[in-house]
């Protein structure tokens, strides 16, 4: 276990130069950063297992939840410090970007580095995994948190990217009852499609027209449901 | 730009009509807010109900003001609960609620509190690893708003960047006219008097303060009728080179060649 810690900006600073260097050198070494003055301590103090492996982001989303709660930390607390984000992105970074045979896959360091830009913001694995799971709750939160955490799906690209979307709850169950498979416990075949009629895609623009028409924010899912095109018959149930 | 249909003919309601201010506390973070709307004279229906909306990231709160004919703040404006309190945005919605589902009948949106208006910094500056350019503007801040990103390679580039002649003259006049020719040619400003996006408005306003005596080209918008992109073109030409016209450094720039510097 480890006390949970928030990169400074030298340490976000170092962290980025690492993942720079990964880039050319896999076997590049990580740097300590859990001294000052690359991190301090979260206060209050609240213990971290290092060595937890996660099987899919929800899992991470919930572990993250309860080591809050347990501490009465509230989403308001943490959110916005990318610092904290970056530091658990360090800490589980094998997890996050895996060694496999001797290689790693370094993607955008924005996945793995938390931007102060809210355009950004979503594409770190763990911020996202946390901001949805404590702002929607399991049940709402499956269509973006199913799959491993080193990666993104569609839905986190496409929903979470759009603040309009992720910020309602009925939108985001509206989703659910279109594209999430319960049985299967992961989204319908073909859902993430560019081809078919009444996918994600769609609904997005769909969603955009509505909103400009209609005030959705009150309405409830069913209702919402009740003004999508038939185009959309074939994804209920 | 991203092109919209209107057609439910919801009016925008203008920005002059809607004054948000923020309450904070010690720490700066906000606490509450205060709105002042005067939404008579848009002719809408008086029953019509008003909520604004405090957002950013993935936190939306809506707060109830009564109706049109009946302006009531609520008794709850607070904000403290909401996760990214800094840079909220405010949007102003107009809704006629006696059909089946609400109709928006006007709107706006992307209303900043006016605290947040002072001293805005047009052009924020950060620093990257840039290999061996220099600089370059990246459209990524708010909105896509610019920002001006220096190699943080070059030792003392930030005080390079504030101060030395050679680096204002060279550099800023090609940032003003890659800003004003994105703004234009690539986002297109939908109402050159009203821009939809805050920071076209502040570089808008930023030419105004260069070019006071020159009328800015109505139309901003490739995809509108009238458009003229030669005028657009001849204007951003006046804007650099009044810009240039007006910096003290240019003494300094050419006693440097004088001084043998740069060969």
């Amino acid at each position: 276990m480890i006390n949970l810690r928030v990169l400074t900006e030298e340490g976000i600073d170092r962290f980025g130069r690492y993942i720079q260097n990964l880039r050319n050198d896999p076997n590049e070494q990580r740097p300590d950063l859990n001294t000052e003055p690359f991190s301090i301590e979260f206060n209050p103090v609240i213990n971290i297992d290092d060595e937890k492996t996660f099987t899919s982001k929800m899992e991470l989303g919930k572990y993250l939840a309860e080591r809050f709660d347990q501490a009465s930390i509230s989403r308001t607390d943490v959110i916005g410090n990318r610092g904290l984000w970056s530091w658990m992105s360090y800490l589980w970074f094998d997890q996050l970007c895996p060694l496999t045979n001797g290689s790693r896959t370094v993607l955008e360091t924005a996945k793995y580095i938390c931007s102060s830009d809210y355009r950004n913001y979503y594409r770190h694995y763990i911020a996202v995994t946390y901001d949805i799971f404590s702002l929607h709750g399991e049940d709402n939160a499956r269509l973006f948190l199913y799959n491993p955490v080193y990666k993104h799906n569609d839905f986190v690209e496409q929903l979470a990217s759009r603040q309009n979307i992720i910020s309602n709850l009925n939108l985001v169950r509206v989703a659910h009852q279109l594209y999430w498979d319960s049985n299967g416990d992961r989204p319908k075949r073909g859902a993430q499609s560019r081809n078919r009629q009444g996918t994600l895609r769609r609904l997005i623009r769909i969603f955009a027209q509505l909103e400009l028409t209609f005030d959705i924010y009150i309405m409830n899912p069913d209702e919402i449901m009740r003004l999508l095109p038939s185009e959309f018959n074939e994804w209920i149930n | 730009m991203k092109r919209r249909f209107n057609y439910t003919g919801r009016k925008k309601i203008p920005r002059e009509k809607i004054s948000i201010s923020l309450n904070r506390d010690n720490n700066r973070r906000p606490q509450s807010f205060r709105a002042d709307m005067r939404l008579n004279d848009l002719h809408l229906p008086p029953e019509s109900k008003v909520y604004i909306e405090a957002y950013h990231r993935t936190e939306v709160r809506r707060y109830v003001f009564g109706t049109v004919r009946n302006l009531i703040a609520p008794e709850d404006t607070g904000l403290a609960d909401i996760g990214y309190s800094d840079n909220l945005k405010f949007r102003v919605l107009l809704v006629d609620e006696s059909g089946t589902h609400g109709l928006i009948l006007a709107h706006a949106d992307r209303i900043k509190p006016e605290a947040s208006l002072e001293r805005r910094a047009i052009l924020p500056v950060a620093f990257d690893d840039l290999g061996r350019q220099i600089w370059r503007i990246e459209f990524a801040g708010d909105d896509n708003a610019p920002l001006l990103v220096l190699n943080r390679n070059i030792p003392n580039i930030e005080n390079i960047a504030r101060s030395d002649p050679q680096f204002i003259l060279y550099v800023y006049p090609q940032v003003i006219r890659e800003v004003l020719s994105h703004t234009v040619f690539v986002d297109g400003v939908d109402s050159q008097a009203e821009p939809d996006i805050d920071w076209h408005k502040d570089w808008l306003d930023f030419t105004k303060t260069i070019l006071p005596g020159v009328t800015i080209p109505e139309i901003l918008d490739p995809h509108q009728d009238g458009f003229d992109k030669e005028e657009v073109q001849e204007w951003i030409n006046k804007v650099v080179e009044e810009f240039c016209a007006s910096r003290p450094e240019w003494n300094a720039f050419i006693l440097f060649f004088i001084r043998g510097g740069g060969t």
